[in-house]
C-alpha cells in the first residue's frame, strides 16, 4: 500500500442478502492528493457502496481502508477522520428542513474547536463560496434544488477537508443546475487542491476530471488518467 | 447554533407530539407532588393541632395500627402525672363520626381547668364537664351553620353547642371537643383514650426531658413522640405514605414510558438525518448527547409544567371540606423535589435507549432508510 496516497481501498469486499449479491469483490484503489477521479459504472456497479466503505460509513466484509497508509477500522477513527478531513455530498441533499442554510452549515462545525461566532463566520464564508450570500437566512423549503445541492457542497466543505465525495450530486437536479454545481465541484477542486472523487453517469462530466474509474459487477474494470488511452 | 438549540428545533418540528409528552410528564410530576404534599400534610396537620393545643408530647400506645384508633387505659395517665417534672397530662380520645352526612372528628379531653382556659373560643363558652356540652370549631360550625344554642347529633347522642372555637390549624377548626367523660361515654369507650398529651415542668432542661420521656417509655406499655412524629408509628399514615410514594412512581414511570415512545418514534423517522450526522463528522457520542438532550428538555417542561400542575391542584384539594377540612394542604420544596429528582433521571434514561437506536446502525444504512 502505497504511503503516497490520502485513502486507499485494499481488497475491498462487500456483499449484501447474506452474500447473495455482492457489491464489491476485491477492489483495490488509491485516490492521491489534490486529484480528481470520476467513479463512473452502470446502477448496481457498486459506486455508491465504495464511496460508503471509503468514507466509513459502511464497513467492508474483507480488505481494509487506509488513510495515509494507517489502517482505519473503528467508528471513532472514522468519525474523527469524517470531521476533519472527509467531506461527503450526497445525491439527496440531507440538509434539516427547519434549519437556515447557514443553520445547516454551521451544524458541520457543531462539537469542534470553533467558538459560536468563528462557526458563524466560517458557515457563512462557505455559503459565499458557494455563491450563496444572500441566501444565509432561508430555509430549505425555500431554495431550489440546485440551491440546496450547493449548501450541501458548503456543509461539506466548511470544515476545509483534505477529500471530497460527491455521490451523483447533480442526479437530482435539472441540465442548468446540473452543470453550475458540477462547475463549482470541479473550481473548488482546482482553486484549494482538494481530492475530489465524483460518481456520476454524465460521461461528459466524468471526462473534465483527471482519472475516471469504471466499475461493474463489484470489480474495477478500468482506471485511466485522461489523455492515456483506455486499460 | 448550540446543541440545545438544534434539540429545541427538533422538537419544535414535531410540536403536538412533544406538547403531549410534556402534558403527559407534567400529569405524572403534578400527581406526584399533590400526593407527597397530601402524605406530608396529614401528618403536619396532626402535629400542628396537637402542637396548637400545648401538647409538648404525645404518650401512645404500642403496637397501635392508627392513633385516632389506639386504646390506652385512662389510668396510666395517673401515673404519668404523679411523675416528678410532668406539669400537665390530659388523656385524650379522638373519634370519627357522622352527623348530618359529614364525617366529624370529635375529641374528648380530661384537661384540668387551666388546660380548659386556654381554649381559644370565638363565642359561647367552655364545656361543663358533667353535662353533654360541646365546642365546634369555626369552619364545622360555618360548614353545618352551627352557633352557641344550637345542638348536633354525635354517636346517636344529642350534644348542646356551648362554643365556637378559634384554632389555626385545619384539623382543630374542624374538629368537635367535649369533656372526656362525655366522649367515652358516646364512643363506648369508657376507661379509654387514643393517648396522652404530656407537658412538662417549664424549669426543666434539655437533659431531664429527655429522661423523664425515656423513664415514661421504660417503665409502661407505650411509646414517647413528639408530636410531629406523632404518625410515626401509625399504620394508616405509613400505608397511605405507601400509596402515595407507590402512586407518584407509577406516575413518573408513565411519564418516561410515554417521552421513551416519542423519542422512539422521533428517532425512527429521523434516522436518515441521523445518518447525514454521522457522515459529516457527528461522533456516536455527540449524537446520543442530541437526543438525551432532547429528552431532558422535555423533561424540564414537563417537570415545570407538572409542579404548576400539582400546586394548582393542592390549592384545589385544600378548598374541598372533605379534605382541606382536616388537612393543610400547602405544598413545599421537598415536595415537588423528590418528583424532581426521580423525574429529570428517568427522562434521560428513557432518551438514552431511543438514542442508542439512533447510533447502532452503520451511517451508510441509516442513510438508506426510507
Amino acid at each position: 500500500m502505497s504511503d503516497e496516497s490520502l485513502l486507499s481501498l485494499a481488497g475491498v469486499r462487500r456483499a449484501f442478502d447474506g452474500g447473495r449479491i455482492v457489491a464489491l469483490d476485491g477492489v483495490d484503489l488509491a485516490i492521491g492528493s489534490g486529484e480528481s477521479v470520476a467513479l463512473v459504472g452502470r446502477s448496481g456497479s457498486g459506486k455508491s457502496c465504495l464511496v460508503a466503505i471509503a468514507t466509513g460509513l459502511d464497513k467492508p466484509d474483507a480488505g481494509a481502508v487506509y488513510w495515509r497508509g494507517r489502517k482505519i477500522s473503528s467508528r471513532r477513527e472514522w468519525a474523527a477522520l469524517r470531521r476533519q478531513s472527509i467531506g461527503i455530498v450526497f445525491q439527496e441533499f440531507h440538509l434539516l428542513p427547519t434549519l437556515t442554510a447557514q443553520q445547516n452549515v454551521e451544524l458541520a462545525l457543531m462539537g469542534g474547536r470553533a467558538d459560536q461566532a468563528e462557526q458563524r463566520r466560517a458557515a457563512a464564508a462557505a455559503l459565499d463560496r458557494v455563491g450563496l450570500a444572500g441566501r444565509r437566512d432561508n430555509l430549505p423549503s425555500e431554495m431550489s434544488g440546485g440551491e440546496r445541492q450547493r449548501v450541501a457542497i458548503a456543509r461539506a466543505l466548511v470544515r476545509d477537508p483534505l477529500i471530497l465525495f460527491a455521490d451523483e450530486p447533480t442526479g437530482n437536479l435539472d441540465s442548468v443546475n446540473a452543470e453550475k454545481v458540477a462547475a463549482l465541484l470541479l473550481d473548488l477542486q482546482r482553486e484549494r487542491g482538494v481530492s475530489l472523487v465524483l460518481v456520476t453517469h454524465d460521461t461528459e462530466l466524468a471526462e473534465r476530471c483527471h482519472r475516471i474509474v469504471r466499475l461493474s459487477d463489484g470489480h474495477v474494470v478500468e482506471d485511466r488518467r485522461m489523455g492515456e488511452n483506455v486499460t | 447554533m448550540t446543541m440545545a438549540g438544534l434539540a429545541f428545533s427538533n422538537l419544535a418540528r414535531r410540536a403536538a407530539r412533544t406538547l403531549l409528552t410534556v402534558l403527559g410528564i407534567a400529569l405524572a410530576v403534578g400527581t406526584a407532588v399533590a400526593l407527597l404534599a397530601l402524605a406530608r400534610g396529614v401528618a403536619e396537620s396532626i402535629g400542628h393541632g396537637l402542637d396548637e393545643i400545648g401538647a409538648e408530647f404525645v404518650v401512645a400506645p404500642k403496637n397501635a395500627t392508627g392513633v385516632l384508633s389506639a386504646r390506652l387505659p385512662e389510668a396510666i395517665g395517673a401515673r404519668i402525672a404523679a411523675m416528678d417534672g410532668v406539669e400537665a397530662v390530659s388523656g385524650e380520645l379522638y373519634a370519627f363520626t357522622v352527623s348530618e352526612d359529614q364525617s366529624i372528628l370529635v375529641g374528648g379531653w380530661s384537661r384540668d381547668p387551666a388546660g380548659w382556659s386556654r381554649t381559644p373560643l370565638l363565642a359561647g363558652r367552655l364545656p361543663d364537664v358533667d353535662r353533654h356540652e360541646i365546642l365546634v370549631g369555626d369552619i364545622l360550625a360555618e360548614g353545618l351553620g352551627l352557633a352557641p344554642g344550637k345542638e348536633i347529633d354525635l354517636f346517636d347522642e344529642t350534644f348542646e353547642i356551648v362554643g365556637i372555637t378559634g384554632y389555626a390549624t385545619a384539623m382543630n377548626r374542624s374538629m368537635a371537643i367535649m369533656p372526656l367523660a362525655a366522649m367515652q361515654e358516646a364512643a363506648l369507650r369508657e376507661g379509654q383514650v387514643s393517648f396522652f398529651t404530656v407537658r412538662l415542668k417549664a424549669e426543666l432542661d434539655d437533659a431531664a426531658r429527655a429522661r423523664l420521656r425515656a423513664e415514661i417509655a421504660r417503665d409502661l406499655p407505650v411509646v414517647v413522640s413528639d408530636t410531629q412524629e406523632v404518625l410515626d408509628h401509625d399504620m394508616n399514615y405509613e400505608i397511605l405514605e405507601a400509596i402515595s410514594s407507590a402512586v407518584s412512581l407509577v406516575a413518573l414511570v408513565s411519564g418516561a414510558v410515554s417521552l421513551l415512545a416519542t423519542l422512539l418514534i422521533s428517532v425512527q423517522e429521523r434516522t436518515r438525518e441521523i445518518g447525514m450526522m454521522a457522515a459529516i463528522g457527528w461522533s456516536d457520542g455527540r449524537i446520543v448527547a442530541l437526543i438525551v438532550i432532547e429528552g431532558v428538555l422535555i423533561g424540564l417542561a414537563g417537570c415545570t409544567l407538572g409542579v404548576v400542575i400539582g400546586v394548582l391542584a393542592s390549592g384545589l384539594f385544600d378548598s374541598l371540606p372533605a379534605i382541606g377540612g382536616f388537612i393543610s394542604f400547602t405544598p413545599r420544596a421537598a415536595d415537588m423535589a423528590l418528583p424532581l429528582a426521580f423525574a429529570l433521571p428517568l427522562c434521560a434514561a428513557g432518551a438514552a435507549y431511543p438514542a442508542w437506536r439512533a447510533v447502532r446502525l452503520m451511517p451508510a444504512d441509516a442513510l438508506r432508510r426510507a
